[in-house]
């Protein structure tokens, strides 16, 4: 096996948000020095295990590791993103990391939010199927191509947080403004030709801060891991209930 | 629950469409606190002749000429970021591509108004 000499490692400047409720501590940030091949572009959770090895304090969540499970949601040098498909090569400038956990939520223990607030404005929602009675759920309900497509760019959607966490409309209101990952989920459901409570969601969403809250900053758009765009989902929501109340 | 919450605004970045959105409140803030003064002077001026004249002599202060531009200038970006919202809400820009090209061309025109407007009236 090639073994890797000085010259081919870098050292990253790594930045941690650390916080112990246990401790009578306020959230500080700790360093750390991590030696990286530098041929090799690790993903960021690549550099938390790193880390982890000098300091196995540092708690963090992490289950898949490609992108799906949406558990590593984190702000990466101010822009949040999941760690495990995030290149240090994408992440990275100046040599330096820092690694703060998603913002707004509060924090269980340094990279770990609680996810409760996120989680109550998805169930809000109601994300799942309604249908009418009428229908015979244990029998498939086809849909055409053309309405199946519909649903493209909003299905995919796998709950990580990075998007809602990134809004500010969010952050002020989080139980009042129902952020980008549950509207996102709303117009999923509005959107499928199957669902038949398109007005029961419509008049959920009517409020002043449900939906009309999103002042279409984007950020949503520019986080997501999934390259899904929820300001689009909630323009299509808005148009629908301006047109509902006409 | 007294939680922290990790919340610092000088360390989370924001896209173009973003800090758009920022600027936007703050013209409207700028426009709202310098709205009163302008329009006591507008109205103070228009009264005679002679406070007409001191109006003008008012606008020959350098702090008080550039407050105006400040003003005018916070007026045409609140108004061409206001479209840029308005054209939005109709379904258009709504790719972050799109969203960072408006937000850009709105930043960009008001700098031209800006230096156009300094040239115009200084």
């Amino acid at each position: 096996m090639h073994a890797i000499s000085a010259s081919e490692i870098k050292t990253l400047r790594l930045s941690i948000y650390r916080y112990d409720p246990l401790k009578k501590e306020k959230p500080y940030m700790q360093d750390f020095d991590i030696d990286i091949p530098a041929e090799k572009d690790l993903m960021v959770l690549d550099v938390l295990m790193l880390a982890k090895e000098q300091d196995p304090s540092i708690s963090f969540r992490r289950s898949c590791r490609e992108g799906v499970c949406g558990s590593d949601g984190l702000n990466i040098n101010g822009k949040n993103g999941l760690g495990c498909i995030t290149p240090l090569s994408d992440a990275v400038k100046s040599n330096k990391l820092s690694i703060r956990p998603l913002p707004g939520l509060p924090v269980i223990k340094d990279l770990i939010v609680d996810m409760k607030q996120f989680v109550d404005q998805y169930k809000k929602v109601k994300p799942y199927l309604i249908t009418d009675k009428k229908v015979d759920t244990r029998e498939a309900i086809p849909q055409t191509i053309e309405e199946r497509e519909k649903l493209d760019g909003l299905y995919e959607c796998i709950m990580c947080g990075c998007c809602s966490t990134a809004c500010p409309s969010f952050w002020w209101n989080p139980d009042k403004f129902l952020g980008p990952a549950a509207l996102l989920q709303a117009y999923r459901f509005i959107a499928d030709s199957r669902d038949t409570a398109t007005e029961e969601r419509l008049e959920q969403l009517e409020d002043a801060f449900s939906v009309f809250r999103c002042h279409g900053i984007m950020n949503c758009v520019s986080v997501c891991p999934k390259g899904l765009n929820p300001t689009k989902a909630i323009g299509e929501i808005k148009k629908m209930l301006v047109k509902r109340a006409l | 629950m007294n939680a922290p919450r990790y919340l610092n605004l000088f360390k989370i970045t924001l896209p173009l469409p973003g800090i758009s959105s920022i600027l936007h409140r703050i013209s409207a803030v700028a426009i709202f606190l310098l709205s009163l003064p302008m329009f006591a002077i507008l109205i103070f001026s228009l009264e005679t002749k002679d406070n007409f004249d001191f109006a003008v002599l008012i606008f020959g202060n350098f702090l008080f000429k550039s407050l105006f531009v400040l003003f005018i200038t916070a007026i045409f970006y609140h108004f061409i970021s206001g479209l840029r919202h308005l054209v939005m809400d109709f379904g258009f820009w709504e790719t972050l591509q799109a969203g960072r090209m408006s937000a850009l061309a709105s930043f960009i025109l008001t700098a031209l108004f800006f230096f156009l407007f300094i040239f115009l009236t200084w």
